[in-house]
């Protein structure tokens, strides 16, 4: 059985030079020259080291001229050590290139040039050729794990900012996932039908449960059917409120109309020519 | 700069059972020169064209590279006419300096002490292998204070390498 996975990298590489390392003086560190290789998405690897110096002296005296560089992975080490003998020689300019296997820049150290012996070093000039390699899909990763589905953490930071969504507008970068993720919620929640549903199953079931599953008898408690029956024919109660009788008497006519003459309502006439009217007022005598 | 190639065979004559073999080899230079710097003229005075930086031009600067020590000898001669120059009607005057710049190996710092100079040519015996570079310094003065006419001026180096 063959199992096959895929994977993407999308990385930029770069061949370079440096500056002159030792313009600032005979020792110098890498990180002053290279690109910053901190950043765990950029990869630096020296292949090259070209270096020139002129040295001045007697030809009789007796020199020596070391360029080195500290191994940062083994202590104590180096990683590039190269000696020019001057010894006995005239002064002059040297120019050398070394090329090499690609070293991580991380285990480049402080680089220096050194004498020892009787002389002096001017116009020193020392570069390197390095590969710089920026894999793009980890340093979208390292800015924001959102950036790409294939982040470390991408699910969890995507929960996280989905959560914090309030009222995304359809720019949101996020946005379909934001109603993925409402729409899978919804799904997940029980029907209003359904939950009606199971509840009147367990009501039946609870009352299938009084009831045992017995006659009609158990349902009914005749004991107290008899009782609430024998209230009801308790008569003397109906006879007293039978009897109750209430005070009776004349009510004479207090008000007096003077006779006069009534003028019709001009105003609402009016309002009852209208036909609209006249069927609305007729109509609300049936609505109530 | 040298390039050899030889070609040396045997080959049997034409009877049963023979066959022919061809030998081949080929034999590189193992001296080269590459210009690494082109010269350029500055104009200080009227009738001067100089590659002094002082006086506004850029030395020449050629590159020998060897492989066998004690083999070669380097050949530099500074120019002593135009290549390409508008119409001159008096006399140019030419000087020059052939200086060993650097070097590969420290022992070649030896090789300006140890030139020698005729003419507008310098020898440099190379007796170390590797890589070495020489700047050629270029004068020329016209007639008798009289100015360069304008134009172009264009004159050139020869650098050569002797088998020993």
């Amino acid at each position: 059985m063959w199992v096959a996975s895929y994977s993407y990298c999308y990385s930029d590489t770069t061949y370079a030079t440096t500056n002159n390392a030792a313009q600032q003086g005979l020792r110098w560190a890498l990180t002053n020259i290279l690109p910053d290789f901190s950043q765990p998405f950029m990869t630096v690897e020296i292949n090259g080291l070209n270096y020139q110096y002129t040295m001045v002296k007697e030809k009789d005296a007796d020199a020596t001229v070391t360029l080195s560089h500290d191994d940062l992975a083994n202590p104590g080490d180096k990683i590039f050590e190269n000696t020019d003998d001057w010894s006995q020689l005239h002064g002059g300019t040297i120019r050398k290139f070394f090329r090499f296997g690609y070293t991580n820049a991380n285990r480049w150290g402080e680089g220096s040039l050194e004498i020892d012996g009787e002389g002096s070093i001017e116009d020193p000039y020392v570069i390197y050729n390095y590969k710089m390699v920026i894999d793009e899909t980890l340093e979208k990763c390292y800015l924001t794990p959102l950036a790409d589905p294939i982040c470390p953490g991408y699910d969890d930071a995507l929960s996280d900012y989905i959560s914090n969504l309030e009222a995304p507008t359809i720019d949101d970068p996020f946005y379909d996932e934001w109603v993925q993720a409402n729409l899978d919620t919804e799904a997940e929640k029980p029907k209003e039908e359904e939950i009606e549903e199971v509840e009147e199953e367990k009501e039946e079931e609870s009352l299938e449960e009084q009831l045992g599953g017995e006659s009609l008898e158990a349902m009914v408690d005749t004991s107290e059917q008899a009782s609430i029956l024998a209230e009801l024919a308790q008569t003397p109660k109906l006879d007293q409120y039978y009897a109750t009788s209430l005070q009776g008497g004349v009510y004479e006519e207090t008000l007096v109309l003077p006779s006069t003459n009534y003028p019709d309502n001009r105003r609402a006439l009016r309002n009852l020519a209208s036909d609209a009217n006249h069927r609305t007022m007729v109509r609300s005598q049936y609505e109530q | 700069m040298f390039r050899t190639i030889l070609t040396l065979g045997a080959i049997g004559l034409a009877t049963t059972g023979a066959w022919a073999t061809e030998i081949g080899g080929s034999v590189s230079s193992k001296c080269s020169v590459f210009t690494d710097t082109t010269g350029v003229y500055g104009n200080p005075t009227a009738d001067e064209l100089s590659t002094k930086a002082a006086d506004g031009g850029i030395d020449a600067k050629v590159r020998y590279d060897v492989t066998l020590a004690n083999k070669y000898t380097a050949k530099i001669s500074w120019p002593t006419s135009f290549t390409t120059s508008p119409t001159l009607s008096d006399a140019v005057n030419w000087d020059g300096e052939t200086k060993y710049s650097a070097g590969t190996v420290t022992a070649m710092s030896g090789y300006e002490a140890a030139k020698t100079e005729y003419n507008e040519h310098t020898e440099f015996a190379l007796s170390q292998a590797g890589s070495t570079w020489f700047t050629i310094e270029s004068e020329a003065k016209y007639g008798s204070n009289k100015a360069f006419p304008g134009g172009e001026y264009k004159a050139m180096v020869t650098a050569i390498c002797v088998a020993n």
